[in-house]
């Protein structure tokens, strides 16, 4: 540990929850050190949810140097994606981002640039999965008191509320979009600039520290990719568009674009009207009301007459799944990002990438100069070969870390991993494998211990502590009693 | 059997009905069109309501075993139900296939399922019940609800997606239509609707999901990255294997082929149509090869020993099985047809160049169906000789040569060394057995047991001859139903009072029966006695080609310990045994069991406990959803991510 030279960079990570927020301020010889701010969220939201984040953008504000006469200035912003819980402070705290800071430069990946055509479309195909996602949403909350709706159906209820409280739905100021349009239009003349993997940015005032783009790449199949499958783009296909049209023309809520060209009622129908009977499941008193007799007899004595075999809402439970997918887009729409300081050492911060993207950095193109000229040229193995700071993907999710072209390449001895997560707030919703037990352990093992958790955990056998030994707590500052924050200095 | 013996002797063998042979973006083929449509022979049921029918038969068509019900609740209707009784259909095998007639989709669901289902019933020798309703929680209080289901439910158009999929707890088939994906060049046009129900592919699978967990309902539960793809592989290779039992295709695919069953066909292909709609190259899935996405050539799969210990996703651990069994078939039809082809070839036994001659093609090809068919009994007969729980592959390997053995003792054509050999191939066998041959595969059959186990087995096998007239001369399905489940009970009680104080048959069963056993977990009744659950009971009276006789009773015990994940999340760790008793000599002939206690149960547990903590579920769904995910539809999250 090289424990009395000046330490090149600080990094103040956030402690509310699931959710991420990291102040890195980098040494640049001056008094002022060049400060950036990676992503302000915490999911899900709520009252106490809006308290906690106001208090860390003020802890920004005032550590960036603001105080009551002055704003505090942050020398880059960076948005890694469009998710609540990377975002929502900049629709919580607003005001503070307003009165108390600055921002110069704001970095973006590409696919938030909206002039970018293959950005457009992916988020054209975004709004309309989202859109029928939503729709999807509130039609089984409306028909949650049916008799025909089942454990499955309360299940899909569930999953399709949770992944769209990624995108902060009920939120006044916009949710996600109205946060990102904040972040792209907000104050008065930051640089913007969005970024394609392969780039080489400096730091605005600091010698020495490059930031290599790794992602997110510019390839569709790769975006959608969750896992390391052959299975991705074959699948994504049906749920391009006309799914979502289908469902949506079923749910009334049909774009006028696509109906512009056909018959809004028959589009999605398989069948001739000559065919079709109308029922209306909705009704408690009689759906079968505009049956002939012989078929309203044939739908009471097969279909009503047993509930618990009625199939009223089980199409709509391929809801949950849609939301899945879009979800998935976005985390892999990331930008991902490696700090390299002046010695060499490497701060990863990957944003929600998961495993497609991570493949993608490993790209034969993706090559970067040496500092030394006739150096060999550095690839994104060599980054995480000298990673030394981990900011642990998704929450500690198991397909946000990729194992062979991920964790085991970082092996420097003296890596240190951070994970943003209460896992207390996981478990309200259910997801009981964030952070994955194995991922912990396997964390623990390639940072000899090192590994540092937003809110802990130690129940049922679950040890997602931080560590106590006294070497190892020398290494990172606590904010006490506030308990806001923790701090490594590098 | 029963149901066929209460008709009236004038009443026709068959219905025939009218169907597509795959599915019916292959009509739009030239060249497959002319084999595509065939008339499926079901067998005959009057599906009329008889004078005094409580549960009349009639339209939909809902008859023994099928109710189908053709309700579209995204499209908010109710397509009418087809009356197969009406005289137009009768005289003319039914309504053309067409796609845009809904009696035709109903008329086509109903005719594959009741194939699946014969295919069952003739390769069981007894009639399939469905499983029963299970009990839903917060009812305690009332009257005990009926758990008998008469009929499996079939909604042809219930889902708006590419899926389609069995529903356990509502004993339903659900099968789902979607706009074809807009770049690709299948034989459908663009955006134009796929059906799933009009997939003999799809719904010869999706029955024998039904079938399956009819007899294992156990095999539901994901405690073993096998079960799910032994669920799957075994409604693959159904499916497969009935595209052999149409003579038209197989003729016509053999004559394409010339004979060569390795060659790119149809016959190895499952759901054409739904996987070229969902944008992909070819079907769904391919038994023998499949179309490289970088080359576009066909390749054939080469079998891969290491794959079973890589691959954990269900239909793709599963597709190894289908591999094995499909391998397995074309080492025996080649081995039934070498002769044909000398006999053609002036004994050189390698075919000119050109077509085949017609009579060749219809020997080969019923040479071909035969094989096929023998095979696919085989198959489901070894379902009755896997453990009641966690199936994995290597086990099933040993029950499908356990009870071919038992049933034809000379294995002249070399059906089992085929097995073995394709199993072996692709790593496919049990880890405890030190080689891998036919007499280390076969179970083993039961030690001598001591007397006062001997004692007890007596007693329950005099209770078991004396029960079997009552299986034999039940009237309906229903009857029968009851039956077993009211001897399912007595059996417990005999078991619960007589089996306490014999160790041996604790170690036979490899479960626990002694009052007050300390085992973490395990859960005992009122009396501080093990709970266990006579899971099934069933007679197997079987005669083999050469006159051999198999007269056995299978019943299956089950035992449950509540434990704790190592994420600290309940599980529950199960031990089963399937008990298979001659009832000839009153012995235990076969104790396949799942011991619950013991250093074989820890590794098992230990090893379950490493699968459930998702380390193996590479999706997101994996992440958010885990243990959770889609609670009470198993098989729907299943199919859609795959689009089954």
């Amino acid at each position: 540990m090289p424990a009395a030279k000046k330490a090149k960079v600080r990094i103040r990570c956030y402690r509310q929850g699931f959710g991420d927020c990291f102040l890195l301020s980098f040494d640049t010889g001056k008094k002022r050190p060049c400060q950036v701010l990676i992503d302000c969220g915490l999911w899900p939201s709520g009252a106490a949810h809006t308290k906690t984040m106001r208090a860390i953008v003020d802890d920004v504000a005032k550590q960036t140097g603001g105080t009551d006469t002055k704003r505090g200035e942050i020398d880059v912003l960076v948005a890694t994606h469009e998710h609540w819980d990377h975002l929502s402070g900049f629709n919580q705290a607003r005001d503070i981002f307003e009165k108390k800071l600055h921002v110069r430069n704001v970095w973006l990946a590409w696919t938030e640039d909206l002039k970018d055509p293959l950005s457009k479309t992916l988020r054209q195909e975004q709004e309309k999965k989202k859109k029928a996602a939503k729709h999807v949403r509130d039609k089984l909350k409306k028909l949650s008191g049916s008799p025909g709706f089942s454990a499955a159906g309360q299940s899909a209820l569930k999953q399709l509320d949770s992944l769209l409280g990624f995108f902060g739905a009920t939120d006044s100021q916009g949710g996600v979009e109205g946060a990102m349009a904040f972040i792209r239009e907000g104050w008065s003349g930051p640089n913007r600039s969005f970024h394609n993997p392969g780039a080489l940015l400096d730091l605005p005032g600091v010698d020495g520290v490059r930031v290599y783009v790794l992602g997110p790449p510019r390839d569709r199949d790769l975006l959608r990719r969750e896992s390391s499958s052959k299975e991705g783009a074959l699948y994504e296909l049906f749920f391009g568009l006309t799914l979502e049209d289908s469902l949506l023309a079923a749910l009334g809520a049909l774009d006028h674009e696509v109906a512009r060209f056909r018959n809004p009622d028959e589009i999605g129908k398989p069948f001739d009207a000559s065919h079709r009977y109308p029922v209306d499941l909705e009704s408690a008193k009689n759906p079968a009301a505009a049956l002939p007799p012989d078929l309203a007899d044939f739908f009471n004595r097969h279909y009503s007459d047993e509930p618990w075999r009625r199939i009223d809402t089980d199409w709509l439970h391929a809801g949950g799944a849609l939301a899945l997918r879009m979800d998935k887009g976005i985390n892999n729409t990331s930008l991902v990002l490696a700090f390299e300081l002046p010695d060499g050492r490497v701060l990863l911060f990957p944003g929600d990438a998961q495993l497609g993207s991570w493949e993608s950095w490993h790209d034969p193109k993706n090559v970067w100069p040496n500092r030394k000229s006739g150096g060999e040229q550095i690839k994104a193995r060599d980054l995480l070969n000298r990673t030394v700071f981990y900011k642990v993907g998704h929450h500690g999710s198991h397909n946000a870390t990729a194992q062979d072209l991920g964790l085991e390449l970082m092996n420097d001895p003296d890596l240190t991993a951070f994970v943003p997560i209460s896992h207390e707030m996981a478990l309200a919703n259910d997801w009981d494998r964030i952070p994955l037990t194995g991922l912990v352990r396997q964390l623990r093992q390639h940072t000899q211990g090192r590994v540092w958790f937003a809110l802990e955990y130690d129940k049922d056998g679950k040890d997602f502590t931080n560590p106590q030994s006294a070497a190892l707590k020398k290494l990172v500052k606590e904010d006490k009693p506030g308990n806001l924050w923790l701090e490594f200095a590098l | 059997m029963f149901l066929q013996k209460q008709l009236s002797p004038e009443a026709p063998p068959y219905r025939r009905l009218r169907g597509y042979a795959f599915d019916p973006s292959l009509s739009t083929q030239l060249e497959t069109a002319v084999v595509n449509k065939i008339v499926f022979r079901v067998r005959w049921e009057s599906l009329l309501a008889l004078p005094g029918d409580s549960d009349p038969q009639g339209k939909g068509p809902v008859g023994e075993y099928l109710e189908v019900v053709d309700i579209d609740p995204a499209s908010g209707c109710l397509y009418p139900p087809v009356d197969l009784n009406e005289a137009h259909w009768l005289a003319q095998d039914g309504l053309t296939p067409s796609e845009g007639e809904p009696r035709f989709h109903q008329q086509m669901v109903y005719a594959v399922a009741m194939t699946t289902i014969e295919h069952f019933e003739r390769a069981l020798g007894r009639p399939v019940l469905w499983a029963e309703r299970e009990k839903t929680r917060g009812d305690a209080g009332g009257e005990e609800q009926e758990r008998f289901v008469q009929r499996l439910r079939i909604y042809p158009h219930a889902l708006r997606e590419a899926n389609a999929y069995y529903s356990p707890q509502k004993v339903a088939l659900l099968f789902g239509y979607f706009p074809a994906a807009p770049n690709n060049t299948g034989g459908h046009f663009p955006g134009g609707m796929v059906f799933s129900c009009l997939s003999h592919d799809i719904v010869a699978h999706e029955t024998t999901h039904a079938l399956l967990d009819s007899m294992h309902r156990r095999y539901i539960e994901p405690n073993h990255p096998d079960v799910r793809a032994f669920h799957e592989a075994f409604a693959d290779i159904v499916a497969l294997f009935q595209h052999f039992s149409f003579p038209e295709v197989l003729r016509h695919q053999i004559s394409r082929t010339r004979g060569d069953l390795r060659a790119p066909s149809l016959l190895g292909e499952l759901a054409v149509q739904f996987g070229r709609a969902m944008g992909g190259y070819g079907a769904l899935r391919n038994a023998i090869g499949q179309i490289d996405r970088e080359t576009g050539q066909w390749t054939p799969i080469k079998p891969d020993p290491q794959a079973y210990e890589t691959e954990m996703k269900p239909h793709e651990r599963g597709a190894l099985l289908v591999a094995a069994v499909f391998d397995a078939f074309l080492a025996i039809y080649e081995r039934r047809t070498s002769d044909l082809l000398r006999i053609a070839t002036g004994g050189s036994g390698v075919l000119p160049e050109g077509s085949l001659h017609p009579d060749l093609v219809k020997r080969l090809a019923a040479e071909a169906s035969k094989a096929a068919g023998h095979i696919l009994a085989m198959c489901i007969r070894a379902l009755d000789y896997c453990p009641p729980i966690e199936i994995t592959f290597g086990e099933y390997l040993r029950a499908l040569v356990t009870a071919d053995a038992d049933l034809v003792r000379d294995d002249d054509l070399g059906y089992r060394i085929a097995f073995i050999e394709a199993f072996r191939r692709r790593g496919l066998y049990p880890r405890d057995v030190r080689t891998v041959s036919e007499d280390t595969l076969h179970w083993p059959l039961a030690n001598e047991l001591p007397e006062d186990a001997q004692i007890a087995v007596n007693a329950l096998g005099d209770w078991l001859r004396g029960l079997m007239p009552e299986f034999r001369y039940c009237q309906n399905r229903r009857e029968l139903f009851e039956v077993i489940r009211a001897k399912r009970m007595q059996l417990h009680e005999m078991i619960r009072h007589n089996w306490e104080h014999v160790p041996s048959l604790e170690s036979l069963t490899g479960l626990v029966f002694a009052p007050r056993t300390k085992l973490s977990g395990l859960r005992l009744d009122r009396d501080k006695v093990p709970r266990f659950q006579v899971s099934a009971l069933a007679a197997i009276e079987r005669v083999g080609p050469d006159g051999d006789v198999v007269n056995q009773v299978l019943l299956s015990l089950i035992q449950t310990r509540d434990l704790k994940t190592s994420d600290g999340l309940p599980m529950k760790f199960r031990g089963g045994c399937t008990l298979l008793i001659d009832l000839d000599t009153q012995r235990v002939r076969y104790s396949i069991t799942k011991p619950i206690r013991g250093d074989s149960a820890e590794r098992r547990l230990a090893r379950q406990r490493e699968f459930l903590s998702g380390a193996d579920d590479p999706s997101l769904a994996g992440a958010y959803f885990g243990s959770g995910a889609n609670a009470g539809e198993p098989f729907a999250l299943l199919h859609r991510s795959h689009g089954d």
